[in-house]
């Protein structure tokens, strides 16, 4: 089994600055808290994390 | 999530508190299995794990608000209580947790019962002791759905005579939305929704607010293109599920055409011609295929030849005049140089002879004529080929062109023979109900004509609307916010555009990779257990495919048999299990950025071997307890014998038999397990009808 991640999702992420990767992960977090919500609310959450990376 | 037990308490026929302990894998035994007759409580123990975790029943629960032990009820004084208590006992990512459902039923009269609310208690084991972690119940129920989404455990806890659901097309977006959740896909999609619809909206407002007035304008405008994009994505939407549910309902008519007698025989034409179209079409497309190929590769030299002619002409006059082949050799001027000698073979002084010593040079700079001379020698080869090659290519596209003209005649002509078998299908003499399908179906073709053209333009509306944003996107990020907070506020929300961009590649790149996969374990798996030549696999659209190849042109089966769609449907959950727990073991890297974080999930089978063949019955017991981390069998005798127990055998690390007492007569039976006789069903005085769980040793 490989450890790497798929280098496509690789190249992708890579896009991404040191901070935009840093407010990538905190919204993922955001989400999978909330993953099995039928109808989560994650805006106010979502928003918060946005204005803690950039400020 | 690792089961370890279960323990039922007054739960329909297990009346008393029984527990059950499941094999975790232990020296490759990862296989629980429960014998019981008919009636002994399969079925209630499978619901008994829907009931912990979710407090509801499966659809095929008889009675479901009834769950209380009838002996129990018997029992119990009038307005005395009956607990009814499921927990279970299990692991999860190294952590232990037991979950207890319970429910009390108040004995209101001799039968009548009030069901009191059902409480759900959560411990988990912290330095040895089990604790309550903080929180209710709503949020215990959270932690459970988290664990594996309530919507989701038909495909963990399931009746294996019913799991050819699964394989029905209108399953497709139930089959999507398991395969998003459990293999994290579904967590991109939701991000990048919220990210563009929520947080980039509340920051364009905040933004317009602090923005001038070419600002604002721009930003009004992005949100009526967002905002028009996105019903044009709801109505692309609409359009897909219509146009499958028309489809579904086209072949099913078409079945049921051919189940009419009359029919029978323009039916099997139908589908001969239907395959011949299927064909042709396929044959069109190849023609057209290398039709572009040679146009791409060759079609310049169609407007070469008076080029290639005119060229050779200038070769033939150069020839004429003397230039060719040239007289003098750059090699040649360059040794007299050297040798300070004139071309007549008189010696040079530099001093004296400079005249002459600079005609040689100048003769020297012409070397190019050389090179002329050696790049026309290629040239006139050159030419010949290409003349050759252009008169090929010529050949290859009238031979083409000729070959898709026949195609096009057979096309037509397949599709008059097929409106007139069509047509013949309808006509009144077959009776009312062949009418009445022929009407039906040309209903249906009208409509399903009328929702792809309107799919088409909703495409291209998506398409130019997509272009627009891009464009006033661009125009937004160029203009200037000359305050400070209002710099702030753009620069979020070009993160947030940004980050919503790339999960959108990493949604699609995901989406793509477990199509992918799945569709080739579902296609490993029926090949190896498959006895016709059917290919199995995950469609586009996330439907569980069945195609055959005829005449070089792959088509979907329709009517497989239920045990077909049996096997299809469990070597897709099968592919699911495996491909979680790989993600699993695979999430040292990608836990880096929280994605792909995968599980185990137990397969909990009532009856798994259905109504399938001794060779499908084989192989899927070979190949089930092999993808799952750890299998629950809930089998009859007459499912568990021969090649089932061969397979399964070895496999088995606990084993139990759900002995039911029943007060008819001659009920007695029992069950031999590895060469010992046990009880199964026994003949009891009691009226009425209990389980007692008993562990093999």
């Amino acid at each position: 089994m490989s450890e790497a991640m798929n280098p496509k999702i690789v190249e992708a992420l890579k896009k991404l600055s040191t901070q935009e990767q840093d407010l990538l992960v905190r919204v993922l977090k955001v989400e999978r808290d909330k993953l099995y919500q039928e109808k989560p609310r994650v805006k106010e959450d979502l928003l918060k994390a946005v204005r803690e990376v950039y400020k | 999530m690792i089961l370890q037990s279960l323990t039922i308490e007054n739960f329909r026929q297990f009346y008393g508190k029984q527990t059950l302990e499941f094999a975790r894998g232990a020296d490759g035994r990862n296989v629980t299995l429960l014998h019981g007759f008919n009636g002994a409580g399969k079925t209630t123990l499978l619901n008994a794990f829907v009931w912990c975790l979710y407090g509801k029943t499966t659809p095929d629960f008889g009675s479901p608000e009834r769950i209380e032990s009838e002996r129990a009820f018997a029992e119990a004084a009038v307005n005395g209580r009956v607990d009814v208590r499921v927990a279970l006992h299990y692991n999860l990512r190294g952590e232990e947790f037991l979950v207890e459902r319970s429910q009390t039923v108040q004995k209101a009269g001799e039968s009548e019962a009030r069901r009191l609310d059902q409480k759900l208690k959560m411990w988990k084991r912290e330095a040895g002791e089990l604790v309550a972690p903080a929180g209710d119940e709503f949020q215990f129920q959270q932690r459970i759905n988290q664990m594996l989404p309530e919507g989701l455990y038909p495909f963990f806890f399931f009746n294996g005579e019913r799991v050819e659901w699964l394989a029905k097309k209108e399953a497709s977006q139930e089959v999507e939305r398991g395969i998003k959740i459990f293999l994290d896909v579904e967590i991109y999609e939701r991000s990048l929704k919220h990210l563009r619809r929520d947080v980039a909206k509340e920051l364009s407002d905040e933004l317009r607010n602090l923005g001038g007035d070419e600002l604002k304008s721009a930003l009004d405008q992005e949100a009526l293109l967002k905002q028009a994009e996105e019903e044009a994505q709801a109505r692309k939407s609409t359009i897909d599920t219509n146009l499958s549910s028309i489809e579904d309902s086209i072949v099913a008519i078409e079945q049921r055409q051919a189940g009419i007698a009359a029919l029978a025989e323009f039916a099997r034409q139908r589908d001969r011609l239907k395959e011949d179209q299927s064909r042709c079409e396929k044959d069109i497309r190849s023609v057209e295929e290398s039709l572009a190929r040679s146009i791409s590769d060759d079609g310049y030299l169609a407007f070469g030849d008076a080029a290639l002619a005119a060229t050779a002409e200038l070769v033939v006059a150069a020839r004429e005049r003397g230039e060719l082949p040239a007289k003098l050799k750059p090699q040649f001027v360059t040794d007299l140089l050297e040798k300070r000698l004139c071309i007549c073979s008189r010696t040079l002084d530099p001093i004296k002879d400079e005249v002459e010593v600079k005609h040689l040079c100048d003769w020297r700079e012409k070397v190019g004529l050389a090179e002329l001379e050696e790049f026309v020698s290629q040239t006139s080869a050159g030419i010949a080929s290409l003349r050759q090659r252009r008169e090929r290519c010529f050949e290859e596209l009238e031979r083409a062109q000729t070959r898709r003209s026949a195609l096009f005649a057979e096309r037509t002509s397949l599709q008059d023979r097929l409106a007139s078998v069509l047509d013949q299908m309808g006509d009144e003499q077959h009776g009312e109900d062949a009418h009445a399908l022929k009407v039906q179906l040309d209903g249906l073709k009208k409509k399903e004509i009328e929702q792809l053209a309107d799919q088409r333009r909703t495409v291209d509306e998506i398409g130019d609307l997509q272009k627009k944003l891009s464009e006033i996107g661009s125009k937004i990020k160029s203009l200037r916010v000359l305050d400070v907070r209002g710099a702030l506020i753009k620069t979020q929300k070009e993160a947030v555009e940004k980050i919503a961009d790339v999960l959108e590649e990493i949604f699609d790149i995901q989406k793509h990779d477990v199509r992918e996969y799945l569709s080739g374990q579902v296609a490993h798996i029926w090949n190896d257990a498959a006895i016709k030549p059917y290919t199995a696999g995950v469609f586009d659209d996330f439907s569980l495919s069945l195609t055959k190849t005829v005449n070089g042109a792959v088509q979907p089966v329709h009517g497989a048999s239920t045990g077909e769609k049996q096997v299809l449907a469990l070597s897709f959950v099968g592919s699911l299990v495996k491909r979680a727990k790989e993600n699993l073991e695979n999430k040292a890297a990608a836990a880096q950025m929280g994605l792909q974080v995968g599980g185990e999930y137990p397969l909990v089978m009532d009856s798994p071997f259905g109504s399938l063949e001794d060779d499908y019955r084989a192989k899927v017991a070979q190949w089930i307890p092999r993808l799952a981390h750890q299998v629950v069998l809930l089998v009859s005798k007459t499912q568990w014998r021969d090649e089932v127990e061969r397979e399964t055998r070895p496999r088995v690390g606990r084993e139990y038999i759900l002995e039911l007492h029943t007060q008819k007569k001659g009920a007695d039976r029992s069950i031999v397990i590895a060469g010992t006789e046990y009880p199964y069903v026994v003949e009891t005085r009691d009226p009425i009808e209990q389980t007692i769980i008993r562990e093999v040793n």
